[in-house]
């Protein structure tokens, strides 16, 4: 991260500062900032390195970009935090919720503050946690291997195990996708040890019969 | 009892077998015997109540502590390495 110049609500000449300080002085994605490399003085909603800074205002339309993940355990044991965190909590709630970015943002003064109540009715689908974690079904790929009786629910639980661990490491798309396959191959074992309880029942009876 | 589809075809025991054998005793009151059909029993038994136990708490919003404990990735490699153990070593010995 390099030094930024800026200008002040006086349009005097701030800084240098490094990026990371810059909001913290007042700066937002409208003030013009210049560092070395630039031909000329630009918003910093416009350059790249500080993009990041204002994520909600920089998009159209568009889900948001896979959140920062916000270590759970923090969140999770103030008290207060059992409203969902605004993080796209899955794939379909995403589109909604990156209107009602758009909307916060369209006012001047607001901060990009990435915890707005506006999403909450959207927020908890069938398939998320309340932290936006996507569910790792691993509770549907153990009961099949346990009482189904068939080894197939073993793939549904690697795919479950890796769920967590992509969500963490902030990449949501593959851990919805590791989900989705969990909850699939859960569903096959189970299906597979009725279907093999069913024919084995038949086939009893046949044999029975025949008798 | 019907027997598990993977046995019929392969003659193996798979890992999970036993199972209905196992739920048979213990309901009628034998549980050394229903462990017996099974060993893999003492991980995954406790392991699937304590994932049931999360999973309603975590829809009430409660018990984040036991919910993360349970669903701690190490515990499911656990199991998946010793239900793979376990397939083998039940075919080798003949359990």
């Amino acid at each position: 991260m390099g030094k930024y110049y800026y200008l002040n609500a006086q349009n005097e000449q701030q800084g240098p500062a490094e990026a990371g300080e810059l909001k913290g002085l007042g700066v937002t994605e409208n003030t013009l900032v210049w560092t070395q490399g630039m031909p000329q003085w630009a918003p910093a909603g416009n350059v790249d390195e500080l993009k990041q800074m204002f994520v909600p205002v920089m998009e159209e339309m568009v889900p948001p970009p896979a959140p920062t993940p916000t270590p759970a355990p923090t969140q999770a044991y103030q008290p207060a935090s059992s409203a969902p965190v605004n993080q796209p909590e899955s794939q379909s709630a995403a589109p909604a919720m990156g209107t009602a970015y758009n909307k916060v943002e369209r006012t001047p003064a607001a901060t990009p503050q990435p915890s707005t109540p506006t999403s909450s009715p959207s927020s908890p689908s069938a398939t998320s946690s309340p932290n936006g974690k996507p569910e790792n079904n691993m509770i549907w790929a153990v009961l099949s291997t346990v009482l189904c009786c068939v080894p197939i629910g073993i793939y549904a639980i690697i795919c479950a195990n890796k769920v967590d661990e992509l969500y963490n490491a902030g990449n949501v798309e593959e851990a919805n996708k590791q989900a989705a396959e969990a909850k699939k191959w859960a569903i096959i074992g189970a299906a597979a040890g009725a279907v093999g309880a069913f024919l084995y029942t038949i086939i009893m009876i046949i044999a029975s019969l025949n008798n | 009892m019907p027997k598990c589809p993977f046995r019929l075809l392969t003659g193996w025991n798979c890992p999970a077998c036993g199972v209905q054998r196992a739920l048979h005793a213990l309901l009628n009151g034998h549980p050394s015997e229903a462990l017996a059909y099974n060993y893999l029993f003492v991980f995954s038994i406790p392991y699937a109540l304590a994932l049931m136990v999360a999973y309603v708490l975590q829809k009430m919003n409660r018990g984040e502590s036991f919910v993360r404990m349970a669903n701690h990735p190490i515990l499911a490699r656990v199991y998946i390495v010793l239900f793979f153990v376990w397939g083998v070593v039940r075919n080798v010995l003949g359990i």
